[in-house]
């Protein structure tokens, strides 16, 4: 009896909102929610669990459960090595493919329709191509022996190879490159808003090519901008197959990290842990960017 | 007449039934876990095949894996039921699987061949069975060295600053490990045990002449190529590199001694067909099957009535006695406990110094 008046005002409060949606929309929500939570939630909570697994001397796992694994992470001065590298690569990698993508969205978006398709597709080509494949082309190019270096010591620009790859400098290369046709295609998509007109009112109101770029244009895409820098920070702070071809195993990142942790070390639970934090860490960038993006709204 | 033959064709046909039931009751399949590459090629040739033809009534598939680290994955992900009878893997990552529980202790009386093994790498007894050794070498470029290298101390050499190439996974893979007890003993301190602050020292020393501490493909290749002059690697794969570039990649034991690595096999706890699994142990064990694996891939034998020609054996530093006698000892159920002490001072001293 009790129960019964308990739980009927919450049913109540419920039941419109529940209403609100067709049973259709629930059924065709159940197969991508099935899969979700067999391919994405379930691992994700075993990963959880294993980050609390104690392991012994040489990733021998046990049956206890400990925060020893966190605690040694936040602990270990070499974890705020691996945050602030993954920070820093992330953040010049974003602004670095930003500054080179913003022209060519700009100029996609104002192109003839008759030529925009081709364009388009030119840019996101590399796409087509798979990373791991433009990573070892840049490993040709970049080594002592590639292209670059090879084309400077011709030139006598400079008597011994440029250490162009095998440090952060070849992964910094790499990772914008990598980058590019996805920051293009987000610039693309948020230029919504951005319109002809107001440029050519701006210049006949005396604006200057600078005054619209700054006061009309870069604030109407801005949504574009948020969302780029979004996935491109993200995927560049993830990034493993890069880092780990052209870093010659100099940058340590917590992506490389966890690698490391999982397959040489054979510690899974502190790899597992790193994982944890990584996913915390994205869970912030985007909290930030709904932030951001409000802002813009 | 016409109900004669049909009762001779009855008979005929349950007898056939019988004797096919007769042949799948004692049929089995059996899966071994172990390393892709030429390691599975040449293993699959010279031990698998000749194996099923002795033993028809067993049929064994080779899945291979990365590496020794994959193989544990698979093992901890198979735990309550296992795909694979048996795998072949690294000895310190066998000493994790012993522990966990997750191989079955063979009883060694009961697998003739392994009274004839060598003593190395017989530390967890039929849990781990010893099934290859292979040692460090000293890797170089043809080219780049008119006359052979001779001592680890090329690596040190200033002439090649730039050229050197160390397989070092953040100092966690076991060529990292093994070098840092061998620059140790370079440095003068013999005991790994006591200290590797001087290996370490020295290892700080070579960081700034190194090209890339993550070889990619590997340093066979780059070496091979002409990429990096020197590195280190296993001399099994050596040998068949230095086989497959026409010789523009070499290898030699140098002369301060090299240490070594030891594969062994397991059978998986909780995995069906134990008997053709020992039967296949066994096998793998026995002379003719470590003579036909050690011709084609390089890896010393560890059953010491395997008969290997004298060409072979010249390129197997294991199988030189000179060699043998200098060989580092090295302690793998300890290491596991030392890693962290190892992988700290490359990560924040040896690595970074070479940026």
């Amino acid at each position: 009896m009790t129960t019964t008046i308990a739980t009927t005002p919450s049913m109540s409060a419920a039941t419109p909102w529940i209403r609100r949606i067709p049973l259709v929309v629930v059924l065709m929500l159940i197969p991508m929610a099935a899969i979700n939570l067999v391919a994405f939630i379930l691992p994700v909570a075993r990963l959880a669990m294993i980050s609390f697994i104690e392991s012994r001397s040489g990733g021998v796992l046990t049956d206890t459960f400990t925060l020893e694994n966190y605690i040694d992470f936040f602990t270990d001065s070499f974890s705020v090595e691996l945050i602030s590298n993954s920070l820093l690569l992330g953040f010049i990698v974003t602004l670095a493919t930003l500054i080179c993508a913003y022209p060519i969205a700009l100029f996609l978006h104002r192109v003839s329709p008759r030529w925009r398709n081709f364009l388009f597709v030119i840019t996101i080509s590399p796409l087509l191509v798979s990373s791991v494949v433009r990573t070892y082309g840049w490993m040709v190019l970049l080594g002592d022996q590639g292209v670059v270096n090879g084309l400077l010591m011709s030139a006598g620009i400079i008597q011994t190879p440029v250490r162009l790859v095998n440090n952060s400098l070849g992964v910094y290369i790499g990772m914008v490159e990598v980058l590019i046709p996805y920051m293009a295609l987000s610039l693309i998509a948020g230029f919504g808003r951005l319109d002809m007109v107001f440029e050519e009112a701006a210049a006949s109101l005396g604006a200057n090519s600078w005054t619209r770029f700054r006061r009309v244009i870069l604030p109407l895409t801005m949504p574009g901008i948020a969302l780029g820098c979004l996935l491109c920070f993200v995927l560049a702070i993830s990034s493993f197959i890069t880092p780990k071809l052209l870093g010659g195993g100099r940058v340590f990142l917590l992506a490389t990290e966890i690698y490391d942790q999982a397959v040489i070390q054979l510690e899974w639970p502190s790899a597992a842990a790193t994982s944890v934090i990584v996913l915390i860490i994205f869970g912030l960038a985007l909290a930030l960017y709904s932030r951001v993006v409000k802002r813009f709204d | 007449m016409h109900c004669l033959a049909k009762k001779y064709l009855s008979a005929a046909l349950f007898s056939a039934t019988i004797l096919a039931g007769n042949q799948i009751a004692h049929a089995a399949d059996i899966t071994v876990m172990g390393y892709r590459g030429p390691f599975e090629e040449n293993y699959v040739k010279a031990v698998v095949e000749p194996f099923m033809q002795a033993h028809p009534d067993i049929k064994v598939t080779y899945y291979g894996v990365q590496n020794a680290a994959t193989s544990l994955g698979n093992m901890r992900a198979q735990r309550n039921a296992p795909q694979v009878n048996a795998v072949i893997y690294d000895l310190s990552v066998a000493k994790i699987a012993k522990e966990e529980g997750l191989v079955a202790e063979l009883d060694t009386a009961k697998l003739p061949n392994y009274a004839d093994l060598a003593d190395v790498g017989k530390e967890l007894a039929g849990a781990a069975i010893p099934i290859t050794y292979d040692t460090l070498s000293l890797i170089y470029n043809r080219d780049a060295f008119p006359q052979a290298p001779t001592s680890w101390e090329t690596l040190w050499d200033p002439k090649q600053d730039g050229k050197v190439i160390i397989p070092a996974q953040g100092g966690g893979d076991i060529q990292a490990i093994l070098l840092t007890i061998i620059a140790n003993r370079l440095a003068g301190e013999d005991d790994y045990k006591e200290t590797i602050e001087p290996g370490v020292e020295k290892l700080v020393e070579l960081a700034p002449h190194v090209q890339t501490w993550e070889p990619k493909p590997d340093a066979y290749t780059l070496v091979a190529n002409g990429t990096a002059s020197v590195s280190i690697g296993y001399n099994a794969r050596s040998q068949f590199y230095t086989d497959h570039t026409e010789g523009r990649m070499q290898s030699v034991g140098p002369e301060e001694g090299t240490a070594s690595q030891i594969n062994v096999i397991s059978a998986l706890e909780n995995a069906p067909e134990q008997e053709a699994t020992e039967t296949f142990i066994n096998y793998a064990l026995s002379p003719e099957a470590q003579a036909a694996f050690a011709q084609v891939m390089f890896y010393a034998p560890t059953n010491a009535k395997a008969d290997v020609d004298e060409a072979t054996r010249k390129r197997i530093p294991l199988m030189d006695p000179a060699q043998r006698e200098k060989l580092i000892a090295v302690d793998w159920m300890s290491i596991g406990d030392m890693r962290d002490d190892i992988l700290r001072p490359w990560r924040r001293q040896i690595i970074p110094a070479g940026r």
